[in-house]
């Protein structure tokens, strides 16, 4: 059996997962602890993800993306290369996909945060970029392991997204899930079926150490 | 002259006015009831609010002045600030929380030792009783050799005999630290025992009335 397809999913899902870390810790800050115009907006395009067909978004981000969109076009013109049918476009695709997965857990942690620990570390002449970081943070990382996590699974699971942005070329683009639709397409059900198996296993695993994290993680206050 | 604090800002249901100085070594009690602006008042003076018009200066240092745009975010003011139930960081031993913001290592091992708590250093704050959590937490705001002490009733969650023992450590403290303290209470007992000079605060205003009403009861 052809393992490259969940090496490539494994591969996908961890990439985005760090990107995603990166870029959903600020998004969560600024809408838990900055007032500002059209918040309630902003959050739901963030949340957009959750409730839209995969088809549907990966159509936009077909448009967006291709060599036409405004994204395609920059990225051809800086590396000569399309993101169409390629691994940094499915990179992408799945950073927007997964993007509201990695907000909400940091969100909901930021929240439970006792405000006044941030102002205990702003009287105490922290900066708020280093109360982020010595106070903020380590106070949430149940929810930075949460958001890691589903961030990690969503995007190992991911199917219409991927399919139209990136199709399913072998070795570049043909993820686990595209591989198990093809393999049932062409009735190999016991490569589907062991394919398959290994996603529930990495699933199961994956739910295992939420777990571990939520009991271990308890500060006890 | 050590901290001049005079301020003008709305609260919903009453304005809070006031205007008071206090020098180094001196306790000011700001004592009235509950919902008075009291605390309001100390988080201005911490930088963690912001009043509609007003000044405050510390030594000729202007911390805020309204009128010339002058606001000097909290940590450059470098107040000690001890609220009430105190939250120290959950995540960091009270020796790690005592020396967050210390400028000498030294001085904050003194400082729990001082507060009797030296051997309670590798303990999380959860893992403390709650008056020994309020010296921690005195501790810390002091470790950073603040230039003004605020104590927004920091007795006021401890049991009584635990309050009475702090109360007493307080008055032998205050003895040595030659910097202006403003101590926010209800309590007039407190008050009494432990400030020079007190400040009835009643709706916002100084009210000294409120305070021979309080004595005379």
């Amino acid at each position: 059996m052809d393992l490259f397809p969940l090496y490539l999913s494994a591969k996908l899902a961890l990439i985005t997962t760090v990107l995603l870390l990166i870029l959903a810790a600020p998004v969560a800050y600024f809408l838990v602890y900055v007032r500002f115009p059209g918040k309630p907006l902003i959050e739901a395009l963030i949340g957009l993800p959750l409730v839209m067909p995969p088809t549907v978004l990966g159509f936009y981000l077909l448009v967006i993306l291709g060599p036409k969109g405004i994204l395609g076009r920059l990225w051809q013109e800086i590396t000569g290369q399309p993101l169409i049918f390629t691994f940094p476009g499915i990179v992408l695709a799945s950073l927007i996909y997964s993007f509201p997965f990695a907000v909400q857990p940091l969100k909901t942690a930021f929240e439970k945060i006792d405000r006044r620990l941030l102002e205990v570390a702003y009287v105490l002449g922290c900066s708020p970029f280093m109360t982020f970081f010595k106070v903020i943070v380590p106070n949430a990382l149940n929810g930075v392991a949460a958001s890691a996590i589903l961030a990690f699974a969503h995007t190992m699971g991911e199917f219409g997204v991927v399919l139209m942005v990136g199709g399913s070329i072998p070795g570049k683009t043909r993820v686990a899930s595209i591989a198990i639709y093809e393999y049932v397409e062409s009735l190999r059900y016991r490569e589907a079926g062991l394919l398959s198996l290994a996603l529930v296993m990495i699933s199961y695993l994956v739910l295992l150490t939420v777990n571990f994290l939520n009991r271990r993680g308890n500060h006890g206050s | 002259m050590g901290l001049k604090v005079k301020i003008f800002k709305r609260l919903p249901g009453f304005d809070l006015e006031v205007s008071f100085s206090c020098s180094e070594g001196q306790l000011l009690a700001l004592i009235g009831p509950s919902g008075a602006g009291k605390t309001t008042l100390v988080r201005i003076i911490a930088g963690l609010d912001r009043p509609d018009q007003g000044q405050i200066l510390y030594k000729g240092t202007v911390w805020l002045d309204t009128e010339k745009g002058i606001f000097w975010p909290p940590q450059k003011r470098k107040v000690g600030y001890v609220f009430q139930e105190y939250p120290l960081f959950p995540h960091l031993t009270i020796e790690k929380n005592v020396t967050f913001a210390a400028t000498d290592k030294c001085q904050a091992n003194e400082l729990l030792k001082l507060f009797g708590i030296w051997h309670l250093r590798k303990r999380k704050p959860f893992e403390v009783s709650g008056g020994e959590r309020q010296r921690a937490a005195l501790a810390q705001a002091l470790a950073r050799k603040p230039k003004v002490l605020l104590l927004d009733e920091p007795f006021s969650a401890l049991d009584v005999v635990t309050r009475k023992k702090l109360r007493k450590e307080l008055k032998n403290l205050k003895g040595q630290l030659s910097l202006p303290i403003l101590l926010v209470t209800h309590d007039l007992e407190e008050a009494l025992s432990l400030a020079d000079n007190l400040l009835p605060i009643q709706q916002g205003k100084i009210d000294q009335n409120w305070l021979a009403y309080s004595l005379d009861k």
